[in-house]
């Protein structure tokens, strides 16, 4: 991402090793750390295999003037970062969230219990090992999170008619959401709209009922990796992209997958319930 | 004599003094800004040209007729009228003075009589504006609602003083005989008139008196422009000069820093990524803010203003005006300890983030920052070249770039075209998809083993990620593969080859993967070496025409719309099926105000037998944006109403059967509105919107087929 130039107070990021195969455009949680890194000198992104990661770091820091290196606080990278702050007899700073600089001097900042205290520290020495997990996200987007999402669109109806869809996803401890048309028309709330934009969703199974699959919806249900779609048009854009389509009137689906689902979940067998 | 000399010239030192001191201090604070961009002090001819139309023609005032009329004869006063600042100068050492040569003359005589009436005439109706105007009657929708008022009423007072002092002087003149006309000047005779029977003491006095009222009220009207909103009658000639020419509209520029292009393959190390704080904009952007009149012709404009959110063009101005004052004593500082040593509110004053919530301090809140669709409705209304659109997204730049802080929704499209080069994230294979169930091939460049365009192929059709891939828009791009096939137009794609032309990142502020996808899309299109492009999308066709000459891509770029129509002018595609339908077209604003391409859908539309196009209020040069543009179409619209529906209920107001644009930005925009209104019930259930392509499609077909439902 950033091209090489000439240093100033370089700071190396090392690439989150959750990195896919896509090895030309970094993660989520790289970016951040490349964007903190940013604050406090000029970022310099290395990417090294796990295993020779704390080797390749510190052949660095032994030929270049550091100011500091910033690694993911996950598994490898709490490993990592203690092999290379040991070997190279410098400070080490774990699970900052935040980066800044106040006259030369670097300032982290930590977060303990869940947020509510911060712990500001200055760094004199350099270079400054630092695990990093970036300030997290609002938790508002439950629904990008979800494991299981149903959602409806304008094929659904009504209002009335989300509340089937709700029981579905209930009974499947999921969330409810819907589509871009379906928000507006006030079926559903606003914030529980899966569009682009919008909330863009990944769970393991999404059920799409009387959404006909506009290519924004699309866009945000992409990475859903079971797809099941119900609606009554054979030809909508929905169908071509569901793992199962059903062409039918969601108002008579519906109710027979609750019903299947009830039996399956407290089958009448005595055995089974406790007594 | 002698007293009225020694009087006027104190006056004069006083108020010069004043001014000059104001005067340096503005320059002092002009400095502080980076270098411009080198292009804005070339082109000495065309921007001479532009001082002459633009101030002495008041072309942009006079598009609004009232206002501009007034505008025009206060400005021409204040020019003609210089002469009897002469003449009163003059009469301070020498009491029957007269401009050598023509300072006797009939003609001249009149000629500032008549506009001592014109600017009183003026004067009344900007009065009659501002009562009729006042935002304490029209509230929000008011222009000057946000305006300095009292300030505008001293401005108008003050002329009004400058006005009638004079006219009692030059009558008392005409009195004690001494005036420098015999004839012509019919308004200072009436005066006379009026003063005649006071006695020759009298005007004697009144004469006197008069010259120095007259004088001390220009002096003070000098002191108070500098130190005012007004200061625009010495500023406006040279913001326009140095303003971005023909409008700063169409092409956004690359990101400067010290008035040099930032090179992101090598960026300095002091490079100054957009404008993150107010020292950040060049000297033009602090006359920019300095020129504002806040006549508030471009908030009346502006479709987020209209829509109730916090966005005003002339506030985000007079915001950033302000601030660059507040903090210029922090600026000017030159040491640590002199910093240390001003007052606390100055110091504050330079603590302040250019962009925050209002509630922390920020200058530019983010919802006012992040609500602009970057439609050029206030550039293209600004009297004075105001480049409002550039600096919004300079400091979207900033933040992006730098701060990382922008909508958060917007992060899916950048991704999708950091990983697919679409927004949607469909990726490139997903681009031939629209070709399915044409009657005829469609040519893709390369299937044939072609390393460059065969020499057969007139127009490479860049179809567009919407075009690619949306519905509505696939139907737009079908349409128009189906009308060049019917002319016999050869043409090609380039399928999977098409990246997105990156406008919607570039407007984000996020101009390194802009150019990423810009310098990869004209190196392909100058690998297969394209010439003629033909476009449907109005946001490629903007970035296609105006912004890849500055990655060394030269093409001759058409829209469809531009194409058809002269397809149509010259017999190629003869519309014949009597279509009978009540017709209303949407300016996209990157088809219309940027490129000015206003005529040839409506030509389009006006040579279909049965069309009948009645207009919306707001058209052409002046009409509002569908809620897309400047990245919008990426970020949820939660402050005040939908832009898209306000347009919407405006389009609906001409009961047409047909909604037409040339944009797929604004078809889905248009066809989101229809779709809601029609759920409330407040549209009927057969309009339906779509692009004038596939109107002109469904009269040139030989079997028409009825319309297929949705």
């Amino acid at each position: 991402m950033f091209p090489p130039m000439p240093l100033a107070d370089p700071v190396l990021v090392l690439a989150d090793q959750a990195d896919d195969d896509d090895v030309t455009t970094p993660t989520q949680a790289t970016r951040e750390l490349l964007m903190l890194a940013r604050r406090i000198g000029t970022p310099v992104l290395v990417r090294f295999p796990v295993e020779q990661a704390a080797d390749a770091l510190i052949g660095i820091a032994e030929r270049t003037h550091l100011r500091a290196i910033l690694i993911t606080a996950d598994g490898h990278g709490e490993m990592i970062s203690a092999h290379v702050s040991v070997r190279l007899e410098s400070p080490i700073i774990t699970d900052v969230t935040d980066l800044s600089i106040d006259h030369g001097c670097l300032i982290t900042v930590q977060e303990s219990a869940h947020g509510t205290d911060h712990i500001t520290s200055e760094v004199h020495s350099a270079p400054a090992v630092i695990t990093m997990c970036p300030r997290p996200r609002r938790r508002a987007l439950v629904l990008a999170e979800a494991d299981v999402v149903v959602a409806g669109g304008r094929g659904v109806g009504s209002a009335e008619g989300f509340s089937l869809l709700a029981r579905l996803a209930n009974e499947l401890g999921g969330c409810l959401g819907c589509t871009h048309t379906a928000g507006e028309l006030g079926w559903a709330p606003r914030h529980a709209c899966i569009s682009l934009p919008g909330a863009q969703i990944k769970p393991r199974l999404y059920v799409a009922g009387g959404v006909s699959g506009s290519l924004r919806h699309r866009a945000a249900v992409r990475r859903a990796r079971t797809v099941v779609a119900i609606d009554s048009d054979p030809n909508a854009p929905i169908l071509r992209e569901a793992d199962f389509g059903i062409v039918g009137d969601l108002h008579q689906v519906l109710p027979a997958v609750l019903d299947e689902l009830a039996q399956r979940i407290s089958p009448n067998s005595p055995d089974s319930v406790e007594a | 004599m002698l007293v009225r000399l020694i009087i006027g010239l104190a006056m004069t030192a006083v108020a010069f003094g004043l001014a000059a001191r104001r005067v340096l201090t503005l320059y002092r604070i002009g400095r502080l800004g980076q270098p411009v961009e080198p292009g804005r002090t070339r082109d000495v001819v065309p921007r001479a040209k532009a001082v002459l139309i633009e101030v002495f023609g008041q072309r942009k005032l006079l598009k609004w007729t009232g206002a501009g009329a007034a505008h025009f004869a206060v400005f021409w006063g204040f020019v003609i009228l210089g002469a009897t600042i002469v003449e009163g100068y003059g009469a301070l050492f020498q009491r029957n003075f007269h401009i050598p040569l023509i300072g006797t003359d009939t003609w001249l005589g009149f000629l500032e009589d008549l506009f001592i009436v014109a600017v009183l005439c003026g004067l009344a109706a900007f009065a009659a504006i501002r009562l009729r105007q006042s935002p304490s009657r029209e509230g929000r929708s008011s222009r000057f609602s946000g305006s300095h008022l009292g300030a505008a009423w001293l401005v108008l007072f003050m002329i009004f003083n400058v006005m009638w002092t004079l006219l009692l002087y030059r009558g008392a003149q005409i009195n004690t005989g001494y005036f420098p006309y015999k004839h012509g000047a019919f308004a200072s005779e009436i005066a006379a008139k009026i003063l005649h029977p006071l006695g020759h003491t009298a005007n004697d006095v009144l004469e006197t008196v008069g010259i120095l009222g007259s004088l001390g009220v220009v002096l003070a009207f000098l002191v108070l422009v500098v130190n005012s909103k007004h200061l625009h009658i010495f500023l406006a000639p040279f913001n326009i000069a140095f303003s971005r020419r023909p409008r700063a509209l169409g092409a956004l520029l690359p990101i400067y820093s010290e008035g040099k292009e930032v090179d992101f393959e090598d960026p300095g190390e002091d490079d100054k990524i957009g404008r993150g704080a107010i020292e950040d904009f060049t000297w033009k952007g602090l006359l920019d803010f300095a020129t504002c009149t806040e006549c508030g012709r471009c908030q009346s404009q502006c479709p987020a203003w209209n829509t109730e959110k916090p966005l005003s063009p002339k506030l985000l101005i007079m915001s950033l005006r302000d601030h660059a004052l507040a903090k210029a004593p922090y600026l000017l500082a030159d040491s640590d300890e002199a910093r240390a040593a001003l007052p606390e509110a100055v110091r504050a004053e330079g603590e302040r983030p250019l962009v925050g919530p209002i509630g922390e301090g920020g200058v530019i809140d983010p919802d006012v920052l992040w609500s602009c669709v970057t439609c050029g409705a206030c550039v293209e209304q600004c009297p004075v070249d105001i480049e409002h659109v550039d600096h919004i997204v300079d400091m979207r730049r900033y933040q992006v770039m730098i701060e990382s802080e922008f909508p958060h929704e917007a992060q899916g499209m950048l991704r999708n075209l950091e990983r697919k080069g679409d927004p949607w994230g469909r990726g490139n294979k997903a681009r031939l998809e629209w070709t399915q169930g044409l009657p005829f091939e469609v040519r893709v460049f390369g299937e044939g083993g072609e390393e460059t365009l065969p020499a057969d192929v007139e127009y490479l059709f860049w179809v567009g990620c919407a075009g690619s891939l949306d519905d509505n828009a696939k139907k737009t791009s079908r349409s128009v593969a189906e009308l060049l096939h019917e002319a016999g137009v050869e043409f090609m794609i380039l399928g999977s080859g098409e990246t997105c032309t990156g406008d919607a990142a570039r407007r984000l502020g996020q101009e390194l993967l802009f150019q990423e996808l810009a310098k990869q899309n004209v190196e392909t299109l100058n690998e297969v070496g394209a010439r003629k492009i033909v476009v449907t999308c109005a946001h490629c066709f903007n970035t296609l025409s105006n912004e890849y000459p500055q990655f060394g891509g030269n093409y001759e770029v058409v829209h469809h719309t531009e194409l058809l129509a002269k397809l149509v002018a010259e017999g190629e595609l003869r519309p014949v099926n009597d279509l009978d339908v009540a017709v209303t077209y949407h300016d996209p604003c990157y088809l219309g105000r940027h490129n000015r391409v206003f005529s040839p859908p409506r030509e389009i539309l006006g040579a279909i037998p049965g069309v009948r196009l009645t207009e919306m209020p707001r058209n052409k040069e002046r009409s509002f944006c569908c809620g897309a543009g400047g990245a919008r179409m990426w970020m949820e619209e939660t402050i005040g109403t939908r832009i898209n529906e306000t347009r919407t209920d405006e389009a609906l107001g001409t009961e047409p059967d047909l909604v037409t644009a040339a944009c797929p930005y604004c078809i889905v925009m248009l066809t989101d509105g229809v779709n809601t209104r029609k759920q409330e019930g407040k549209a009927p259930e057969d309009v339906r919107v779509t692009d004038v392509s596939e109107v002109l499609l469904r009269s040139i077909r030989k079997n028409p087929e009825p319309p297929t439902p949705e």
